[in-house]
């Protein structure tokens, strides 16, 4: 309808909200991708038969500006390269590692005492977030060191737990089952940037983790801090870092600035607790908090997965697909998810979910112009334009427009009343004026 | 079973451009259904007779265009969108001529109304004018002797001018002979000879907000619409008040110029149709408000004596001018808001000119330095702007 499109009404996240997650950790093999969407190079310094610890620096990946080292998530025996789905859509190289289960650690993992983490400066932290090869763990993948070896005076520390795309509810379930290790990574980051406040958002309908996070702020060892939860809106895309900081700061940042010049640094809450593992203990993301949802999916559910199992072993956990008809495999929210045809799928550190849908024909009328799109781009662009630009494929007309800005959120096809899938024209318009 | 490809998003928002059509259908039955009471039969045999040619017409043409991917492309809008249209144009008929010579020009009209308008630029969505209003104007031209309005059976009056031709005949003060003759709740409630749908103010009110709380059109080009003309014409007046003859109550005189003739009618169902709108927030603010001083010009200017389709359709063609991507912006802008004062003081500057022709010098001078003033401050703001990008 002609109306700006804010917010996603569905009940989908009811489907697996409230179910306490379930561990996972033990599958048979465990692949790491040698390159991803931020690094298109990787080397791997072990060869086939060697015998690998959690933690073990197995391998190198290189971005354009910065390099990651790849880290052993599961102990056992290397057993060569093997071709896999990463959630960038490409079919990368990943290092396959037999489980022996036995969960051997490498001997630098361990607990580091307080005295000590309250004697690191910025440099420590920075270096140990980089050791521990830490991306952001909410899709991005930017690396974590980068923005924590920031140079700007920091103010306050954002931790992003809105997760506005529906279906998903891993980071909600991370934020009831540990709330503490988040206020704990918070800490920490707020000492590493040398920040006064630390703040977590989430949306104003997560009443139970507003209670939780509260009650958790209370405690002792959280005291002499500055910590808030801050409600912010419910509709899509709250969870854009420009929204949130809009939202709860009331700081607008023009696109293509860092939010660090305006002294804020956001962190998703999944990278938070990478954060706080890896100071405390000295340990890259081994684990992380994972959903299985959809309609397609007989008994969808939240796990706590090791990183690298493949989607496959999670989908059978869930009972399988629910029936015969077309499926739709997303790798990743339903608005901004990347699609699979393919079952050779692994979860990464920087997956949070896979949704199973059931195909849904859908007939592309012509457009009736009626705007809805561009009242609810959210970045203020004007798709129908872009598209009609792209038809006709006048490149002055779409760099004029400002397509640079879009950030594919979806909404323009969500909303649009003709089910145009505007999006993709979105794409190709960024393919032409590149 | 099958992994499908798709790409994101993988969900959509349950809307349709069925729903919206339907919407417009719903909002126009108050109307309809007054019409049918007040002309019986005339107006029944009229409106079927628009309905069914503007769909048979979309879908031979349709066919005809696409001879073998018709199955692919035929869908319910190209059933719906012909007869909204249809339905508009049948209740902008009059209905003091013959049955038979009115029902001759209504296939006439409609067939070639909705061929030109609509089937030759692409059909649904692609035409630039609105087919209801272009088949009216073709109306107007070609059966201009068909112009007779006749009155309601409900209703013990007489045949003849519309309450706009009285004025029009008899200058602004006129407006005071009709309302003589006809009260102000006999032109809110429908009393009055006109077309077949427009006379009744009421019914069309009840329609425009059903549309606008199903969101099934935007108020912004109806608001703008009415309130440059409600602006425009109350100046207008207030001058004519003040510098001629202050026997003119202005308020009473909007009353009345908004209350008769299509100006409600083209707000609620011709200035909405999206497909021949700007799809900017402030581009169809803009549009609306182009449309409204243009009826005001043609009401008080022109030897018509009412245009709203007239307008609808000059304006329709100012679309892409209005959505060129060098300027559109999708967010309100400063020189949009300077822009829309500037056209309605421009139009109360002409039209105040044309209605009181011997006293114009003072009233021109002010309002001729004021749009001066007001272009040059857009034009500084336009450069200022610049140097900032």
């Amino acid at each position: 309808m002609i109306e700006k499109t804010r917010i996603i009404k569905s009940d989908s996240k009811t489907l697996t909200r409230d179910l306490p997650s379930i561990r996972y950790v033990d599958p048979d093999y465990v692949y790491l991708p040698t390159n991803n969407a931020r690094c298109n190079k990787g080397e791997i310094y072990i060869k086939e038969g060697d015998h690998v610890n959690i933690g073990d620096k197995i391998g190198k990946t290189f971005g354009s500006f910065f390099e990651l080292p790849i880290l052993a998530t599961a102990s056992g025996e290397y057993v060569g390269l093997k071709k896999m789905f990463h959630r960038s859509g490409k079919l990368v190289d990943c290092i396959c590692i037999k489980n022996d289960k036995k969960d051997t650690f490498a001997p630098r993992l361990g607990i580091v005492p307080d005295e000590v983490i309250n004697n690191y400066t910025q440099e420590d932290f920075v270096r140990i977030t980089q050791e521990n090869g830490l991306g952001g763990l909410g899709g991005s993948g930017f690396p974590t060191y980068i923005k924590l070896a920031t140079k700007e005076k920091i103010d306050v520390v954002l931790a992003n737990g809105i997760e506005c795309e529906p279906y998903l509810t891993s980071d909600y379930r991370m934020m009831i089952e540990y709330p503490r290790r988040i206020w704990r990574g918070i800490i920490y980051v707020m000492k590493a940037v040398g920040a006064k406040r630390g703040i977590v958002c989430i949306k104003k309908k997560y009443e139970p983790v507003f209670r939780t996070l509260s009650a958790v702020m209370k405690e002792e060892e959280f005291q002499g801090y500055d910590l808030s939860v801050c409600n912010v809106g419910n509709y899509y895309p709250q969870g854009w870092e420009l929204e949130m900081i809009k939202s709860a700061l009331g700081i607008e940042v023009p696109q293509g600035v860092l939010p660090s010049k305006y002294g804020i640094i956001n962190f998703n809450v999944a990278t938070i607790v990478g954060i706080y593992k890896a100071i405390r203990y000295n340990m890259p993301v081994v684990k992380r908090f994972f959903t299985v949802t959809g309609y397609g999916v007989k008994y969808p559910h939240n796990f706590r997965i090791r990183v690298g199992t493949p989607v496959k072993e999670l989908i059978d956990l869930c009972g399988g697909y629910t029936d015969d008809k077309d499926k739709v495999v997303v790798l990743g929210g339903p608005m901004m998810g990347k699609c699979f045809v393919k079952e050779n799928v692994i979860t990464s550190r920087t997956s949070t979910s896979v949704l199973v849908f059931n195909k849904e024909e859908r007939k592309e009328e012509p457009c009736v112009r009626c705007g809805s799109c561009v009242y609810s781009c959210p970045a203020g662009l004007q798709p129908v334009q872009i598209m009609n630009a792209v038809k006709r494929k006048d490149k002055e007309a779409i760099k004029k427009l400002n397509i640079k800005s879009c950030v594919e959120c979806g909404m323009c096809s969500y909303t649009c009343t003709s089910k145009i899938h505007v999006t993709e024209y979105m794409r190709k318009a960024k393919i032409l004026v590149r | 079973m099958n992994l499908a490809y798709e790409t994101s998003p993988y969900i959509r928002k349950d809307v349709s451009v069925k729903r919206m059509m339907i919407d417009v259908l719903i909002a126009l039955t108050p109307v309809t259904v007054f019409a049918c009471i007040q002309f019986k039969l005339k107006a029944i045999i009229l409106i079927l007779i628009s309905v069914s040619t503007m769909v048979l017409t979309e879908v031979i043409s349709l066919k005809v265009q696409n001879k073998k991917e018709f199955k692919n492309k035929f869908t319910i809008n190209n059933i719906l969108a012909p007869s909204i249209s249809g339905l508009i144009f049948a209740l902008l008929l009059p209905t003091g001529a013959s049955l038979g010579m009115l029902c001759y020009a209504t296939f006439i009209c409609a067939f070639v109304g909705i061929f030109i308008s609509k089937m030759v630029f692409g059909g649904l969505g692609s035409n630039i004018f609105n087919p209801a209003a272009a088949t009216r104007i073709i109306f107007t031209v070609c059966f201009s002797s068909l112009l007779v309005y006749g009155v309601g059976a409900t209703f013990d009056t007489f045949a003849g001018a519309t309450v706009l031709e009285t004025v029009k005949n008899g200058g602004i003060m006129a407006y005071k002979d009709a309302l003589a003759e006809y009260s102000m709740l006999d032109l809110f409630i429908g009393k009055v000879p006109g077309c077949i749908g427009e006379v009744s103010s009421l019914l069309i009110l009840i329609g425009a907000v059903y549309l606008f709380v199903r969101k099934s059109a935007d108020w912004r080009p109806m608001i703008s619409m009415l309130l440059s003309f409600t602006v425009t014409m109350f100046f207008v007046g207030l001058l004519y008040m003040g510098l001629v003859n202050n026997g003119l109550n202005p308020f009473e005189f909007t009353l009345f110029e908004v209350l008769s003739g299509g100006l409600l009618f083209g707000v609620a169902f011709m200035i909405t149709d999206p497909v021949t709108s700007p799809i900017t927030k402030g581009g169809r603010v803009l549009y609306g408000c182009l449309a409204g001083c243009l009826v005001a010009i043609m009401r008080l200017c022109s030897g018509l004596p009412e245009g709203v389709a007239y307008a609808i359709l000059i304006v329709n063609a100012c679309v892409p001018l209005i959505d060129y991507y060098k300027w559109s912006k999708s967010k309100y802008t400063f020189s949009l808001f300077l822009t829309v004062i500037l056209i309605v003081a421009s139009t109360i500057a002409i039209c105040g000119g044309a209605v009181m022709k011997k006293n114009f010098n003072i009233v021109g001078i002010i309002f001729l330095c004021s749009i001066i003033v007001g272009l040059a401050l857009l034009i500084y703001i336009k450069r200022r702007g610049a140097k900032h990008e």
